[in-house]
Formats: C-alpha cells, structure tokens, sequence
C-alpha cells in the first residue's frame, strides 16, 4: 500500500519530471522551434501516420494555424497547464491537459515543418504515468519503463537488421554527409577537428557505431530484470551525449528525461504492492 | 518481469491490461505495415549503410552576395529546421506524385494528396522565414551544394 513517503516521494519525481520537460521546452522554444514561427508555412504533411489524419480533419490544425495569434494563444496555454500542472501538483487534471496540449504541438509542428520529428516522443512517455490515479501508478510507470525499453531495443534492431554496421566506413561516410557544410562553416572548429579524425580512422568510428548499436540492443534486459536499470539510465545518457557529440543532434537530449523511469524508488515502481 | 507484469494486470488492473493490448497491437501494425502513430513511433534512422560519396550534397540559402549563408550561426538548435525546411521542399517537389509517401499511401488503399501545389510558395516564405530567425542577408536563392572535406565543390540552383 501507498504511504505519506510514497506520496512525497512521488510529488517530488512529479516536479522533477516536470521542471526537466520545461528545461527542454523552453530550450527548444529558444531554438525557434515553436508554432507562431512556422503556423504560415506552406507545408501540409500528413504523411503515414493516422494521429495527423485526425487532428487535420478535426480542424484542429487549421485553428491553431489560422494566424499568428492563435499560435500564439496556443502556446501561451501549453505553458500554462505545464506552470499549472508544477504547482497544483496534487491534481491531475493539469498535467493530463499539459500531455494533450503538447501531443497537439507536436503533431502541428510536425504538420507545419513538413517532416516527422521525433525529439518529443520522450517527454510523452515522461508524462504518461502521472495522468493515473495512486491505485495504477506504479503499474504505468512500469509500462512507461517497458515502452522506452522497447523504444531503444527496436532502434538497435533496425540497425542490425539493417546491417550499416558490416560495413567499416559506414559512420565515416555518414559524418561526413551529416557535417557536410557544417565543416565548410567552420574548418577548424572544435568538433570537426576530432570528427575529422574518427573520419580519418573508420575502423574506431565503426567500433563506435557498434558500440552505440549494442547498447540500444542492451534495453532487452530491462524486459527481465530491474537489476541492470542503473547501467540502462547511463546507457540511454552517453547514447543521446554521443548523438550530440557526432551528429550535431542535440534535439534529442530532451529523451534522456525519461532516464529517471531507471532510477524511481522501489516503493513507487513496485506493481505488486499496489493490488487492490 | 515483462511477463510478470503483464499476468498482474491482467488479474489485478484488467483496463491496463486490455490498454496494454491495444498499444502492443498498435506498436506492431505500425511495424507490419512501416506507418507511425503518435504518439508511439519507432526510430529506424542511420540503420542502413551510408556509402561513400565523392561530395555530399546539402541545400542552403544563399546572400545577395551569393555565398551561402551560415545556417549553424544561430541560438540553439534552430539550423535543425534550416536545414529540415529546404530538403522536404525539394523532396516533395520531385516526388512522383508531389508527396513522398504517396505510392505507400496508394498501396494501403488510404487517399492521398499532392503537395506541390503549396510549395508554389515556399521560396518566398523560407526567405521571409530567414530573415525573422535573424538571417538578415538572406535571398530568394536556394541551391543545392555539393561539399567534400569541407571545400565547396559545386552549387546549382533549386527551383
């Protein structure tokens, strides 16, 4: 049974998770990566995906992108229910709204960007268990943990399916293309200094991709075992920092919140004191 | 644990368990079928091989003085959408059927539409776009470059 510590305990990993996810979103808002910046953008993607099949026939898109304002307005109330939500932090009610207004972000950024990002698909797992009541808590933070476990075998499975990995001048040649004009820009600069080196020496960047690809294909274990969560939670940190690190993809580093599934008090992660 | 997990839903919380079933389902028909479904997804990105290439190609934005201009010079990670913004433009221009996912959506059964029609625009817009992010000597010209070793080997315009 839950306890006054367990409920601490959990307000306090609620607002941790939640000032993180403010951490990343006002980062990415810095960065320019916000609706009132593309609302009027010719693109219209729908692509393969029924989640945006539906928000676009709902109309949801087109209020939102109407005009400057309304993504304005849309925007102001994301980080409202995220404000609300960190200071009500008893009620649900906020966060649940704050999840629903950010899936709506990214959906109409991804429609206006024309191109299907994936640098907010961490925070929705985040978020997922705090929209349950005590009772299924700790059963949804296990299927949030299962689900990023899942995420990143897969991702090791693709690349072993695959098989860019065979291949020893694979991550040399993919760097190159990735900093093509980035190396241009800046010749001497820091990063393409060492990156012109694991150019140079394909064997040591493959042994990096491999690296990168077995520790995605570790995530397995966390279907077995709790045992390993601590080396899963470093594993998952030095994936997105190698990520940053080689490919100039810090757009990513916003999936790392999810570590703390990795790291939660046995008493908040444990299903079966929970029954009913 | 997985398993264990799973036996406790299904006697203890059957809505999660019958939740969990419908996600898993979901999860694997997106896989089967190589659609996504936010929020779910998957990441198959850098999966196959890279072959190497006497230049690789990047589009940029060019000044009036027509010398590209420095995307990567601006706060945080926004040179992701400059870089983003004129590669879908030229990808969904030359798709056959003016989107890139036309020919699966066609073989799915599920209508499909054409994008290019849209794009009429876009150079316009990317350059209006530019100089609001701050990247003020911004052109209507967009071109496609082909670098090698970080020298500029070669340029032609994208329209």
């Amino acid at each position: 049974m839950l306890n006054k510590l367990h409920f601490q305990q959990f307000e306090f990993w609620k607002r941790l998770v939640l000032g993180l996810v403010a951490v990343d979103l006002f980062y990415l808002f810095y960065s320019g990566l916000s609706i009132h910046q593309l609302f009027d953008s010719p693109f219209h993607y729908k692509g393969l995906d029924p989640t945006f099949w539906l928000l676009e026939g709902s109309g949801l898109v087109n209020l939102i992108c109407s005009n400057s304002q309304s993504a304005y307005l849309f925007e102001g109330m994301l980080f409202l229910c995220l404000c609300l939500s960190i200071f009500f932090i008893k009620q649900r009610i906020w966060v649940i709204l704050f999840g629903l207004f950010l899936l709506v972000y990214q959906i109409v950024f991804n429609y206006k960007l024309g191109y299907h990002t994936h640098h907010l698909y961490g925070l929705q797992f985040a978020l997922f268990p705090f929209y349950f009541k005590a009772d299924n808590r700790a059963i949804a933070f296990n299927f949030s943990r299962f689900m990023l476990c899942l995420t990143y075998f897969m991702a090791g499975l693709f690349k072993l399916i695959g098989s860019a990995y065979m291949h020893a001048d694979n991550l040399s040649n993919t760097l190159q293309s990735q900093h093509a004009a980035y190396w241009y820009f800046y010749p001497n600069g820091s990063r393409i200094s060492w990156l012109q080196f694991l150019m140079a020496h394909p064997y040591i960047s493959n042994g990096l991709f491999v690296m990168a690809v077995v520790m995605q294909l570790a995530f397995v274990i966390g279907f077995f075992t709790k045992r390993c969560d601590r080396l899963l939670m470093v594993f998952l940190c030095l994936f997105h920092l190698m990520d940053w690190a080689l490919m100039n993809l810090g757009i990513f580093m916003g999936m790392c919140i999810m570590a703390y599934l990795f790291v939660m008090p046995r008493g908040l992660m444990d299903f079966e004191g929970t029954k009913k | 644990m997985l398993w264990r997990w799973l036996k406790y839903c299904k006697t203890q919380h059957k809505g999660f368990f019958y939740f969990t079933i419908i996600i898993g389902t979901l999860y694997s028909a997106q896989l089967l079928l190589k659609f996504e479904m936010t929020p779910l997804g998957y990441f198959s990105l850098y999966s196959n091989y890279t072959p190497h290439q006497p230049y690789y190609d990047q589009i940029l934005p060019f000044d009036a003085k027509g010398k590209p201009i420095n995307i990567y010079a601006s706060s945080g990670t926004k040179f992701i959408l400059a870089e983003i913004l004129p590669t879908r433009y030229e990808l969904i221009k030359n798709s056959p059927n003016g989107q890139p996912n036309s020919q699966r959506l066609m073989q799915l059964g599920l209508p499909h539409h054409n994008e290019t029609v849209c794009l009429q625009r876009f150079p316009k817009w990317y350059r209006q776009w530019l100089i609001a992010n701050g990247y003020l000597t911004a052109s209507d010209s967009l071109f496609m470059c082909g670098f090698s070793q970080g020298q500029l080997i070669h340029k032609h315009y994208v329209e």
